[in-house]
């Protein structure tokens, strides 16, 4: 379970991103977070993926402080962020660590085929369309299959990946089995 | 889907990029043949700029003696030295500022001062403290090749996009594995770019170092066929001078290029 109670952020320059969030995600639920540009929604994942602090309050997972990145929480963020070195199968497996190499091949190949991109394994990034490069990233987050996974702005790869269904929050359900889902969008 | 009107163009970049060294060449195969006729008609004697012949002659008749190979040797062997300590000491001192704030406060400021100097104007010190034999001239060109090499890592490490750290935050690597995994492929292009800068001013320094009195080395040839007039030696050291420069270039460039594969410049697509 993941709870945030009451929790801010003022970023250094003065900017009051957020002010009172609090909210609740159960295991299997999944939230979506709307709201306009600027709002405070990528602050408010920052927050949870534990790349800043609130001040005040505190992110918990599962009963215990989030004072840092987490490896159950996974994220996606709002650009692809892949690294421009690295191979989509490359990037796809960056964070598979110490596990042995067939192994990690075997869990990319299979986090590649959920995305639909399998045949994309060997190009560079800067090969990718923009909607490919999203998938690639949200392969790379569910490939450590994170409890909790984080999505920001996901909607454009998600629509890549259903074009026949409509756009919308349940399309972030999308390739997760256990995990929460926060979901977020801006405005149309 | 081809617009014939957008092929059409492209397709005459395409032809002329092909032969664009062809087209280089022109000029100085021009010049030259222009020269070696007027000398041959005897418009000018060429004893102050032989024709391109005498240059010729005088390169082959110094690489049949072995004289050419043991002087580009010993200039190589210095450019090589120096650029070696020069490398080692600016990657340290590049590494160091970029990662560390506080190494930056330390060190950067008495650094920049260093760098304001002409380096040519440590010979006389570099002299009294080296001895005037190989140290000196090692150190001379170690000094011109460490100030791009620390400048250029230390700005690319800073340049690194904040963006890719987070994703290696988020998998939560340890200090050594974010600059491995990283912050080194990130800076490698820069790097490898301070790295030729740093090469070309080795290539500069050597021939000051070597003008600080040396018995052998292409700097030496220069300064010989200076003093015993003998401008066709001056030019068959310049041209040796061109060509290894040119060749260590191209080597660098070489040995990085499969480690730069995934760029994504301007250049690639021009
Ligand atoms: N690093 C930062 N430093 C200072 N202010 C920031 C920083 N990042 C975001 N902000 C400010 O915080 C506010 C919230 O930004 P945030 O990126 O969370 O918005 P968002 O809801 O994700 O918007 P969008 O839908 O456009 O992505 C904005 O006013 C923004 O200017
Ligand atoms: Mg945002």
């Amino acid at each position: 379970m993941l709870a945030l109670n009451d929790i801010g952020k003022t970023y250094p320059n003065g900017v009051q991103a957020l002010e009172g969030i609090g909210l609740r995600v159960e295991a299997g639920e999944i939230l979506a977070i709307l709201g306009g540009s600027g709002c405070g929604k990528s602050t408010l994942l920052r927050l949870i993926a534990g790349l800043d602090r609130p001040a005040p309050g505190r992110v918990v997972l599962d009963g215990a402080e989030v004072s840092g990145p987490h490896e159950k929480i996974g994220v996606v963020f709002q650009e692809p962020r892949l690294f421009p070195w690295l191979t989509v199968a490359g990037n796809v497996g960056f964070g598979l660590g110490r596990r042995p190499a067939h192994e990690r091949r075997a869990l990319v190949e299979e986090a590649l085929r959920r995305v639909g991109l399998v045949d994309k394994a060997g190009v560079w990034p800067r090969e990718l369309s923009g909607g490919q490069a999203q998938r690639v990233a949200i392969a790379r987050a569910l490939v450590t299959r994170p409890e909790v996974l984080l999505l920001d702005e996901p909607f454009s790869a998600l629509d890549a990946l259903h074009p026949d269904r409509p756009s919308g929050p349940s399309a972030a359900c999308v390739g997760t089995d256990r995990a929460a889902t926060d979901a977020d969008r801006g405005d149309p | 889907m081809v617009d014939t009107s957008l092929a059409a163009p492209r397709s005459v970049v395409r032809r002329l990029g092909g032969t664009g060294w062809a087209l280089g060449l022109i000029l100085p195969l021009g010049l030259g043949i222009l020269w070696e006729a007027a000398v041959a008609v005897g418009l000018n004697s060429g004893r102050l700029l032989p024709p391109p012949s005498a240059v010729a002659g005088t390169l082959w008749s110094l690489w049949q003696g072995g004289v050419l190979a043991d002087h580009a040797l010993a200039t190589l062997g210095r450019v090589g030295a120096g650029f070696g300590l020069g490398v080692a000491a600016g990657t340290l001192a590049g590494a160091l500022t970029g990662y560390s704030r506080l190494a930056s406060r330390l060190l950067d400021p008495s650094l920049q001062a260093l760098r304001a100097i002409p380096s040519i104007a440590w010979v006389p010190l570099f002299i009294l403290w080296f001895g005037i034999f190989e140290t000196s001239k090692i150190v001379l060109i170690a000094v011109g090749v460490f100030f791009p090499v620390y400048l250029g890592l230390m700005a690319a490490i800073r340049s690194v996009d904040r963006r890719i750290v987070e994703v290696g935050r988020i998998y939560r690597l340890s200090g050594p594995a974010m600059v491995g995994r990283i912050l080194l492929p990130a800076v490698l292009p820069a790097y490898v770019t301070a790295l030729r800068s740093g090469l070309g001013l080795g290539w500069m320094f050597v021939v000051a170092a070597e003008f600080m009195g040396a018995s052998e080395g292409l700097g030496y040839l220069l300064i010989d066929g200076q003093q015993l007039g003998k401008p066709g030696q001056i030019v068959a050291a310049i041209i040796a001078f061109a060509l290894l420069g040119k060749a260590t270039d191209s080597l660098l460039g070489w040995i990085s290029a499969p480690f730069l594969r995934w760029e994504d410049g301007f250049a690639r697509h021009h």
